[in-house]
């Protein structure tokens, strides 16, 4: 028997197919938002990526020695290979070992300025190498806010001078 | 009377999401085990419809048993699944409102050999709501595309059969008076949308993240 559409029938036809239609809609909304949010996100992503190695090719490379390190307690967390060459060891754990026993209790004027002032600007010190001559150095650090971690950098003194 | 084709196919598409959810039982998370045994019970209580039909006994009243159930795991899986503590009570008042309303239906109101359309219709509403909740935090929160979430392609399923199928559901009283050749037709939009949310169930459990 062959269907008649009544008012009814049509009314409730309609009715479905506008609200399918406005669900159809809204989920193509909600998938290009997403891809585009998630777009956004892997470019944020890749600029933090990029601005990371500049800056590590900028700590690599540098001619003054650099390193992060914890004051309290004394930890050297990362090093450039220019620090290690000016206090002539090979591992950021000797460079530790060195710079946490400075004589004249130099180690302990580090730590004392960090925690009152937060920044050292440009601290004379000295220590001698095992040939024993005293090298001197002028060193700069400034604390990272909240934190007891420290960003340091080291001029050596008589390289100083020679530019001087 | 002859069961149409379609409905054969509807029906058997309610064992995928079911043997899919048995299938990746180990590796879901505790709401998405909650919702393989609401899948499980879905298919059980198809098969129960198909017996009690067989033996001409009426099936009315299962339907109005599988609004509840449907309603209080979805409402627990997207409960589950949405951080934002106001969300959550949203959910939870959504889930206490409709149990209340549908237990004064049940002992005032309903007539066990009739389908409760209005009870129906409310928790197709409730759960629509909840589906466009939740899809909009997916969309908002999420760090990878939005459909490599489970609860996404759920989302999906609950608002698309929602609008499919609400306004059949409303008049599907109104529609069998019509005649059979009536209810035929407009039953297999019904079955159309149920193929395609079990679809989607059963995609929802081949996601990872939750």
């Amino acid at each position: 028997m062959p269907l008649v559409l009544n008012d009814t029938l049509s009314i409730i036809l309609i009715a479905t197919a506008v609200i399918v239609l406005f669900a159809f809609a809204y989920v193509f909304v909600i998938l290009s938002s997403s891809r585009r949010i998630v777009q956004e996100q892997q470019q944020r992503i890749d600029e933090i990526r990029k601005s990371e190695e500049r800056y590590k090719a900028l700590f690599e490379n540098s001619l003054a020695g650099m390193m992060k390190f914890s004051f309290t307690p004394f930890i050297v967390l990362e090093t450039n290979q220019t620090i290690l060459e000016m206090f002539n060891v090979g591992t950021d754990y000797e460079l530790q070992r060195l710079l946490s026993d400075l004589p004249n209790g130099q180690t302990r004027t580090i730590e004392a300025a960090l925690h009152a002032k937060g920044v050292i600007d440009a601290l004379e010190i000295e220590f001698p190498t095992v040939t024993g001559i005293k090298r001197r150095f002028l060193l700069s650090a400034k604390r990272e806010e909240g934190t007891n971690l420290a960003h340091c950098v080291v001029i050596l003194m008589t390289a100083e001078r020679l530019i001087g | 009377m002859t069961i149409p084709v379609f409905a054969h196919v509807a029906a058997a598409s309610y064992f995928i999401p079911a043997a899919a959810g048995l299938w990746f039982w180990k590796r879901s998370a505790s709401p998405m085990r909650i919702f393989t045994l609401f899948c499980v019970y879905s298919t059980l209580h198809l098969v129960m419809e198909f017996t009690l039909g067989r033996f001409g006994i009426s099936n009315q009243f299962l339907l109005n048993y599988h609004q509840i159930i449907e309603l209080l795991s979805i409402l627990y899986l997207f409960h589950a699944r949405v951080p934002e503590r106001r969300t959550k009570f949203l959910f939870r008042s959504m889930a206490g409102v409709y149990s209340a309303v549908w237990l004064v239906n049940k002992f005032f109101y309903e007539d066990p050999e009739r389908f409760s359309e209005g009870i129906t219709i409310a928790a197709m509403l409730f759960l629509m709501a909840a589906s466009v909740i939740v899809l909009n935090m997916i969309v908002r929160t999420s760090t990878e595309p939005a459909t490599h979430h489970a609860s996404f392609w759920i989302a999906l399923a609950v608002l698309l059969y929602g609008a499919g199928t609400v306004i059949i559901t409303g008049y599907s009283n109104t529609i069998l008076a019509m005649g059979m050749t009536a209810f035929d037709i407009f039953w297999h939009i019904n079955w159309g949308f149920t193929v395609i949310t079990n679809i989607f169930y059963a995609r929802s459990f081949l996601c990872r993240s939750f």
